[in-house]
């Protein structure tokens, strides 16, 4: 399962320019997948079918601003790791964001390249992380219930 | 009771207490010469012309010193020559009582100073028991030379020998007793009345000096309320300009910030891209594996290029915008197209539109408007924004221009809250504003209807709660000959109200205070 284990990165920003600026840097530095979206409804609907790392969204948007969307996105992908880039440097925003979107980092535009590298790394390697986690306490669920149809049976069996 | 008014009366009652002293002394006069005649008449002597005259003498002078006097309180020798007046009539009733022949002139002067000193010592019933006393004293002089008690010629030595006949002396006497009787009762009752007058005048004159004063003082203070009115008008001014410049400033700043973010991280991107080609291409030799990555490189660069240039366009033209909307190279008057105004103030304010506000641009055909075109897009900034701020959730700006003969009509509707009729009539109010104190500080429609004035054209306003708001501004084609003089004040002079078109603002004010 190839696909999988290249992480995604899912980029929401009502403007183009910086959609595409994003998504050249991170395609030159990064092997990621990166999914760039403008409209942050579009993007909730397709990303139901998606797996997602990380998600970078902008604050002001025409349709949703970008806390109303990370709060929408971590109902359907709870792993993914959620940063806000802004061009207001707003405390209070910063602050909501982070209480109702459970934000992991809150960037501010003009951002550095170097620096947004860096926070996505982090974000992609946490959110692989939470899913390795996922999937190990998956197995292990497994491994408990089969090993309890076991005793069962076994306690049948000499019963 | 105002000070003022209590100052007038203190003064009629002042000047009513000095006309009391002259009518009784006229009084006085006129009864020493009916009773001077009708003594003389009834022993049949001439009348004495020096009687007469001395007698109108006295009125006369008396009549005009007082008269003087009246009103001149202040001079420097008003007491010295009240006395002076005194001493006139005193001296002027001792020859009247010579000439009739009452006594010599020293009994006559012992006659008249105690009766007169006793009334102005003791005024009331003790002073004239005083004088009585004194007079009789005096009597008993004369009645003891009469009957030859005192050696004869003692008193009557001054006098003409046919008033020596004791009879004669006797009336004489008791007719001369009686005037100065008069005399001294008036000058010792009016004496306290002047003492009264003088403390009274003094009470007036330190209570005048402490109007005077407390004028002074009430005009220093209104003087530094006034300059600290202007120095907090100019500061509202001012804090009204940075609000709007902090407005357009954000805007900008916002606008800019976007494809500036981008072309940042483009030229970060560059950078790193010709770094990696620079790498692969050192050993001369490019493998399969590394083909790929070139390709990549490109794909990148590629789309940077490609935002590089929405990002540039962008930023030209909202510096082209801002150039219109401030015309910071043409400040002076213009033909504008106003219409291009608009379009520059809705392009500085696009981010707060975005989705939530449809604008509608209902612009019909307008002839070039001469005004300040700087001043007009002022205008037109305060009014849109007051309108996307008076929507709160989704709604529409409608945008009118209208043309008829010589005025232009520019309407901005909105869908908001609307005004309250009640306080419809306030909001061109200084301060006046609905937004707290952060936003404009309630300068925004002050400024802005000023602004119309000084164009020769008018602000309307119409609104229903709930509903939403219409600002109308009207301006005529042709700028009234008044703005065009330069009455629009600091136009010309000064460069920096240029900009934030609140021109002339504080100069205005000046001269409504002063007229």
């Amino acid at each position: 399962m190839p696909e999988a284990q290249t992480p995604t990165v899912l980029i929401v920003d009502d403007e183009d320019m910086v959609a595409t600026a994003l998504r050249s840097f991170l395609e030159l530095e990064t092997s990621y997948r990166i999914l760039t979206y403008t409209s942050p409804e579009r993007a909730l609907e397709d990303v139901e079918s998606e797996p997602v790392n990380v998600v970078i969204a902008d604050f002001m948007m025409p349709e949703m601003d970008g806390i109303t969307f990370l709060r929408n996105l971590r109902e359907r992908k709870p792993q993914a790791t959620r940063i806000l880039l802004t061009g207001y440097a707003d405390k209070e925003n910063a602050i909501r964001a982070i209480n109702e979107a459970g934000l992991y980092y809150y960037l501010e535009k003009p951002w550095s390249n170097e620096h947004l590298k860096l926070v996505i790394r982090n974000g992609v390697e946490r959110s692989t992380l939470f899913n390795e986690l996922d999937t190990r306490v998956r197995a292990l669920e497994g491994a408990h219930q089969e090993l309890f149809d076991i005793r069962k049976r076994l306690v049948r069996a000499f019963l | 009771m105002s000070p003022h008014s209590a100052l007038r009366r203190d003064a009629t009652e002042a000047q009513r207490a000095l006309h009391r002293p002259i009518r009784a002394r006229l009084g006085v006069a006129l009864w020493a010469l009916a009773l001077g005649t009708i003594f003389r008449y009834a022993m049949s002597l001439p009348l004495d012309p020096r009687f007469f005259g001395l007698t109108l003498l006295w009125i006369a002078i008396v009549a005009a010193a007082f008269r003087w006097l009246v009103g001149h309180q202040e001079v420097p020798f008003f007491f010295p020559l009240r006395f002076a007046v005194f001493s006139f009539e005193v001296l002027v009733a001792a020859w009247l009582a010579h000439y009739i022949g009452a006594s010599s002139w020293l009994a006559t002067l012992f006659l008249l100073f105690p009766a007169i000193e006793w009334n102005m010592l003791y005024p009331g019933a003790w002073g004239f028991a005083g004088s009585v006393l004194a007079i009789l004293a005096t009597g008993a002089l004369i009645v003891g030379e009469a009957v030859g008690f005192v050696p004869a010629g003692a008193l009557f030595s001054g006098i003409a020998p046919e008033y020596a006949d004791p009879r004669y002396a006797l009336g004489a006497f008791f007719v001369s007793a009686s005037v100065i009787a008069g005399l001294s009762t008036v000058v010792g009752r009016y004496a306290e009345a002047g003492r009264r007058l003088a403390r009274d005048l003094g009470t007036a004159n330190s209570r005048l000096f402490e109007l005077s004063e407390d004028l002074r003082e009430s005009h220093a203070e209104s003087e530094a309320a006034y300059r600290q009115l202007r120095e907090a008008q100019a500061e509202l001014v001012s804090s009204a300009k940075m609000a709007s410049l902090g407005a357009l400033i954000a805007g900008v700043a916002h606008e800019i910030n976007t494809p500036l973010g981008a072309l940042n991280s483009n030229h970060d991107t560059i950078r790193r891209a010709i770094h990696k080609l620079q790498v692969i291409l050192e050993d001369d030799v490019v493998d399969e594996h590394e083909l790929e990555d070139v390709r990549r490189i490109v794909k990148a660069l590629d789309g940077v290029s490609s935002t590089n240039n929405m990002a540039m366009d962008r930023m030209l033209k909202m510096v082209d915008s801002l150039r219109t909307f401030g015309r910071v190279d043409r400040s002076e008057i213009d033909h504008a197209d106003l219409h291009e105004g608009l379009e520059s103030t809705l392009a500085i304010i696009a981010h707060t539109l975005k989705d939530r506000i449809t604008v509608v641009k209902d612009f019909g055909d307008l002839p070039r408007v001469e005004c300040y075109p700087n001043q007009i897009h002022q205008v037109f900034m305060n009014l849109i924004v007051n309108a996307v701020q008076s929507i709160s959730g989704k709604g529409t700006v409608t945008i009118r221009t209208r043309a008829h003969g010589d005025e232009v009509t520019v309407e901005i509707e909105d869908t908001g809250v609307g005004i309250p009729p009640a306080i419809l009539s306030r909001i061109f109010d200084p301060g006046f504003t609905t937004k707290g104190k952060r936003m404009g500080m309630g300068m925004g429609l002050l400024i802005t209807s000023q602004i119309v004035d000084r164009h020769g054209g008018r602000l309307a306003v119409e609104s229903e709660p709930g509903k939403g708001t219409v600002f109308s501004v009207h301006l005529p084609v042709r700028l009234p000959a008044r703005a065009r003089l330069g009455s629009i004040p600091g136009v010309a002079a000064d460069g920096a109200d240029e900009r934030t078109g609140v021109a002339g603002f504080s100069e205005a004010n000046e001269s409504e205070v002063g007229g």
